[in-house]
């Protein structure tokens, strides 16, 4: 039985969860997850590996979709409307839940392509206005001052950590509602962590962040909620057993299991 | 990393038990001084406090150590919190120790003589006393929640003495007990009841944290007596490693406390280490 504290209320919440339960195939990977994700809050999900918190990321924005004979059971809504219902567009549905991840992957293309990229696609046409949307993304991205003299630059030129925040500026182009960031810090340097989560807390206000971290300070530092996943038994699937506010997990958190697992001395 | 980690909280811990029955059998050392006009013993008594000084202030200085270091949270985050609290209070106590230490030097240097009421309402102070510091340590090391009420009745005790001690004081003619030169002499001597009231009360201002390293929540001491043991037990929140130690291993960093001071549950656990000890 899942553990709540002061989790957010479905009111406030951008997405909300009920009953879920996923399959890859035959293996039911999650199951029963109930939870609210707090609109415009940074959320961050941490368990062990093979928890699912990933998995059930991806189910946020219908990843999963393009594994084959994947499935889920129960309901997710995105402000109030079925994520998963029938006749939702999953490409329109990824322009509003954006996602960034692990490994910075922009496109072969220069600073300005991998931005003006996605406004592209939607029909932005004029040169003025991709010029206005790249630089105001590159500017929330906290990226403009580092490359505005060199936007015809190749993206995969810049370091691994530039890279990472291009790949944000990429997604804030197309000014989604929800952003989902699968380990964005794992593969970049300390400084530039530094600098992915400053930006994180930035556009916390005004867009709603969810986090899959293996790093506890991390999820600490800059998360307003937190939700730990575990499987127990090998096989067995997983589910959510501690949701609440992140200063309460991380000071005093409810179930044992939840204390193990962040204070390091889980299994 | 962690089993390191696990292992330097349980220490910091042990040292922190160890210090307080440090200031204990120093407390015992300085009022036995101060009765028996022992002089080489009150400066025993003064070094030791100074020697508990450098130990609270390294103590304190693993536990930022560990702070800065290892990154803490939950259980260990609020056992460090703990152990710092306890720290402050134990230096502060040992400063008290200290006092009535140098009161007792004072006292025979100045040749004061006090009637025997007040000693012997001293030496009453100072057994209740004890029975405090035995049941703060108690607490500590059993993680006793429910130790804490009766904590407040010892203090009650103590304050019952202290106000017995001044009201004695106040009732004798000040001509009767000093003249004019050594009446400051002789307030400094009986401050040592104050003292005393004032180490029964930081001991259990110490062991009352207990409750927010078992509960996570802040409680003051009116709020701990109203609470009843069960309602108190349902509060406890899981904890780790260095909270949840063996009560017994524990203890040995207690284990020169007399057990008729420390009362029932460690008492038990000090004759069964004494027991152990001697089958070895």
């Amino acid at each position: 039985m899942t553990v709540y504290r002061n989790a957010p209320e479905a009111a406030q919440s951008a997405i909300t969860v009920s009953d879920f339960n996923f399959w890859y195939g035959d293996f039911h990977a999650l199951t029963d997850v109930d939870l609210n994700i707090a609109k415009n809050k940074i959320t961050a999900f941490i368990g062990p590996s093979g928890c699912g918190k990933s998995t059930f990321l991806r189910c946020m924005n219908r990843m999963n979709d393009l594994i084959e004979g994947t499935r889920i059971e129960g309901a997710m809504q995105l402000d109030g409307s079925d994520i998963y219902a029938e006749g939702v567009d999953p490409v329109d549905l990824r322009r509003r839940v954006g996602m960034i991840f692990q490994q910075p992957n922009p496109f072969p293309k220069s600073i300005y392509e991998n931005v003006a990229f996605g406004p592209r696609l939607q029909g932005v046409t004029s040169k003025s206005d991709l010029d206005d949307i790249v630089e105001e993304s590159l500017k929330r991205a906290n990226l403009w001052k580092e490359v505005s003299k060199q936007l015809s630059k190749d993206g995969l030129a810049l370091s691994g950590g530039q890279q990472q925040r291009l790949c944000i500026a990429r997604v804030l182009a197309v000014q989604p509602d929800v952003l989902l960031m699968d380990e964005p810090c794992s593969a970049i340097d300390p400084t530039s962590v530094q600098k992915v989560e400053d930006l994180m807390v930035e556009l916390a206000p005004e867009m709603t962040i969810i986090i899959v971290t293996h790093n506890m300070q991390q999820a600490a530092r800059i998360s307003d909620y937190t939700a730990f996943f575990l499987q127990e038994v090998a096989g067995e699937p997983a589910t959510l057993i501690e949701y609440g506010r992140t200063d309460d997990i991380f000071t005093t958190p409810m179930d044992k299991r939840t204390e193990d697992y962040i204070t390091g001395r889980f299994g | 990393m962690r089993k390191l980690f696990s292992r330097q909280l349980i220490e910091a811990r042990h040292e922190m038990l160890s210090i307080f029955e440090a200031i204990d059998l120093t407390l015992h050392d300085a009022v036995n001084a101060f009765v028996t006009d022992d002089k080489e013993l009150a400066k025993r008594a003064q070094r030791a406090t100074l020697a508990i000084d450098a130990r609270s202030v390294n103590l304190e200085a693993v536990c930022y150590n560990l702070i800065a270091t290892q990154s803490p949270v939950a259980s260990d985050f609020r056992l460090l919190q703990t152990i710092i609290y306890v720290n402050f209070n134990l230096q502060r106590m040992s400063e008290k120790v200290r006092s009535i230490a140098r009161a007792a030097k004072h006292k025979v240097n100045n040749d004061i003589e006090l009637p025997a009421e007040l000693v012997d309402l001293i030496q009453r102070e100072s057994k209740c006393v004890y029975r405090v510091l035995g049941a703060s340590a108690s607490t500590l090391v059993n993680n006793d929640l429910a130790a804490m009420t009766d904590l407040v009745q010892r203090d009650d005790e103590v304050h019952e003495v202290y106000e017995r001690f001044f009201r004695a004081y106040n009732r004798m003619d000040a001509e009767e007990l000093a003249d004019d030169a050594s009446l400051d002499d002789l307030r400094r001597v009986i401050m040592v009841s104050r003292y005393l009231d004032r180490i029964a009360a930081i001991s259990i201002d110490a062991a009352f944290r207990i409750a927010f390293l078992l509960t996570g929540q802040r409680w003051s001491a009116a709020d701990l007596i109203e609470t009843d043991e069960d309602e108190l037990e349902s509060m406890r929140i899981p904890s780790g490693e260095g909270v949840t130690l063996d009560p017994v291993r524990d203890a040995r960093a207690v284990a020169s406390l007399a057990p008729d001071e420390v009362g029932g549950k460690l008492a038990s656990l000090i004759r069964e280490i004494e027991t152990e000890d001697g089958d070895e």
